[in-house]
């Protein structure tokens, strides 16, 4: 999270409630790790949706999906980097995985 | 569920949208809603030019330069200025890059 995302987070919290915070970019687990130290004791109750919108989200998707809440898969960024057949095949792939790990994810 | 993408908008403007929403929420308390707020994260963004209309033309073939640290000045076709310092690092020769949500595709050299 860059010093913008802590400024309009902290400036939202202060109106709204977030239920969820989908967080792009993310390649690893500890992507995702490190945003949930960075929200904090005060933000334990928001669910954190990775992005999955570049290739090597795709390739570590079971690490990230473990350390998230759940996923949002983003075929118009992701078929710059896999062909269609393969962007298929790939999102058949992670809706099946985010079922067995029973978390949400969207297309 | 109400999607705010961060991405788009100022923070003022953000939160004027969210206070619609709490607004409107009020308005229905028999209605569940949840908010999702999608954060910039890292993004890359090229400042303003002054072509017509906010157009830039690029030529297939053409050779432009990616300059930081000046995004207060306009870009062109040849010269694009962003706002990110540490790009440099990761771009290698020969990786490829999308500008414009893929609309243009350059290859570093």
């Amino acid at each position: 999270m860059t010093q913008s995302d802590l400024s309009d987070l902290s400036a939202i919290s202060q109106t709204c409630f977030i239920d969820f915070l989908a967080v792009p970019f993310v390649s690893h687990g500890d992507d995702v790790t490190g945003v949930r130290k960075t929200l904090g004791e005060n933000g334990n109750k928001i669910h954190i949706l990775a992005k999955v919108d570049h290739l090597e989200a795709v390739q570590r998707f079971n690490e990230i999906l473990e350390e998230s809440d759940g996923a949002i898969f983003v075929r118009n960024e992701l078929q710059w980097e896999l062909s269609a057949e393969k962007l298929m095949l790939a999102q058949k792939w992670a809706v099946a995985q985010a079922n067995a790990a029973a978390k949400p994810i969207t297309i | 569920m109400a999607r705010v993408n961060l991405s788009h908008g100022t923070q003022k403007e953000n939160l004027r949208l969210l206070n619609k929403f709490k607004q409107a929420k009020r308005l229905r308390p028999y209605m569940n809603c949840a908010l999702m707020v999608e954060i910039r994260g890292r993004e890359i963004r090229m400042s303003h030019n002054n072509e017509k209309g906010g157009l830039l033309r690029i030529r297939s073939g053409s050779t432009c330069k990616l300059v930081s640290g000046q995004f207060d000045q306009p870009s062109d076709a040849s010269c694009f200025r962003i706002n990110n310092e540490d790009i440099y690092r990761f771009l290698k020769p020969n990786d490829v890059a999308y500008f414009d949500d893929g609309k243009v595709v350059a290859i570093v050299s």
